[in-house]
């Protein structure tokens, strides 16, 4: 397979979990410039399944908000409308996250709350939406999954016999990683860059990238979660940190270590693996 | 007692601390012994750790595998100062917790 039919495959893959119809009609609305956040917020309040699946996740503390938000256009108004969408549309994915790998869903909301915390250290302007990418990071691994299913046990098992990272292995089988899926899948929802670029370049940092700073924060969490054991991200080994990723945030080794205090003090929870 | 993630526990399992649904509701009490249909509901309620009876896993013995799982994920990253000493703050807090 080349790489534009491995594309092909998980653009399609993107309806797999037949997008529900509210996804659909917020998705139209919001593409038209008249629609204001609170319409949306009361158009996704109507199917129950996805608020509520929505308010979980905005509930489960890694958006770090002191108090619970009840109704979907709180929601909209606190974290913006396209992290909601970006929630309503990955939602239909995380589900599947617990089955697609153990501990990737613990991963997935470590990375969320690390996100934050680095998020708020390096002052950026929008700390919830790069918390959402830290949340779904890792979403073209389920992606992979659902689409190619294949490849992603021929993955698994390299994973397995030859102690490789995640990422490596993909890059093996398939000459593209799931940064890279996810990236297309996100895209093709019409997910803003700004969101899209820190998931798909979450492997690939480089300070010259659009959104670097966002990305930069990514990739610098899921490297914290993986050396604290917060939840598994599918192998054994841990990817290289870019120095030039603390650079661009303006942060030092120690800056770092207390990011990873704050980490080890709130998600005792968090299974560690 | 011991805590275990939900797709670790199995059929015949003693709960040893009750779930509630997230209004607060008691959805198994102390003492409910997990059944196929009960095991099968757990992900659903949103629940991803139960607590049953058993011996909880020896503290010393689970903080060595986890330092043998931090040794292992690093091998490669020796030569790599950042990295060194972001193992070193990771390995003080897996011990300090268990
Ligand atoms: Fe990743
Ligand atoms: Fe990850």
């Amino acid at each position: 397979m080349d790489r534009d039919q491995i594309r092909t495959r998980i653009e399609e893959a993107g309806n797999l979990p037949t997008l529900p119809d509210v996804v659909i009609r917020i998705t139209e609305m919001a593409d038209r410039a008249e629609t204001t956040g609170r319409q949306l917020g009361l158009e996704i309040a109507k199917d129950q399944v996805i608020s509520a699946k929505v308010l979980r996740l905005v509930n489960s503390g890694f958006y770090g908000f002191s108090q619970p938000i009840a109704t979907v256009p709180h929601a909209v108004t606190l974290l913006g409308f396209e992290t909601v969408k970006t929630l309503v549309l990955g939602s239909t994915v995380l589900d599947m996250m617990k089955d697609a790998l153990p501990g990737l869903w613990e991963h997935s909301m470590a990375c969320a709350r690390t996100s934050a915390l680095i998020a708020e250290h390096a002052l950026l302007d929008d700390v919830q939406e790069v918390c959402t990418a830290g949340l779904l990071h890792d979403l073209g691994k389920v992606v992979l999954r659902q689409s190619m299913e294949d490849a992603f046990r021929t993955v698994v098992s390299l994973v397995q016999e030859r102690d490789w990272l995640f990422v490596e292995a993909e890059e093996h089988v398939l000459g593209a990683h799931h940064g890279h899926f996810a990236g297309w899948l996100l895209e093709k929802w019409g997910l803003p860059d700004r969101l899209v670029r820190p998931i798909a370049d979450h492997h690939n940092f480089h300070e010259d990238q659009p959104f670097a700073r966002s990305t930069a924060v990514v990739h610098l969490a899921d490297i914290l979660c993986r050396a604290e054991a917060l939840g598994r991200g599918g192998d054994r080994k841990i990817p290289r940190l870019n120095p030039a990723a603390l650079e661009i945030l303006g942060m030092a080794i120690d800056d770092v270590l207390g990011v990873m205090e704050r980490m080890s003090e709130e998600m005792r929870d968090i299974r560690r693996v | 007692m011991r805590y275990i993630p939900v797709d670790e526990a199995q059929v015949g399992d003693r709960i040893a601390e009750a779930i509630y649904s997230e209004n607060g509701r008691v959805l198994l009490p102390v003492g409910a012994r997990l059944s196929e249909a009960v095991l099968s509901r757990l992900s659903g309620w949103g629940v991803d750790r139960i607590a049953v009876d058993g011996e909880e896993m020896p503290s010393d013995e689970q903080t060595r595998i986890l330092l043998e799982a931090l040794d292992h994920r690093f091998t490669g990253h020796e030569e790599d100062p950042l990295m060194m000493r972001i193992k070193d703050a990771a390995r003080s807090h897996l011990t300090r917790h268990h």
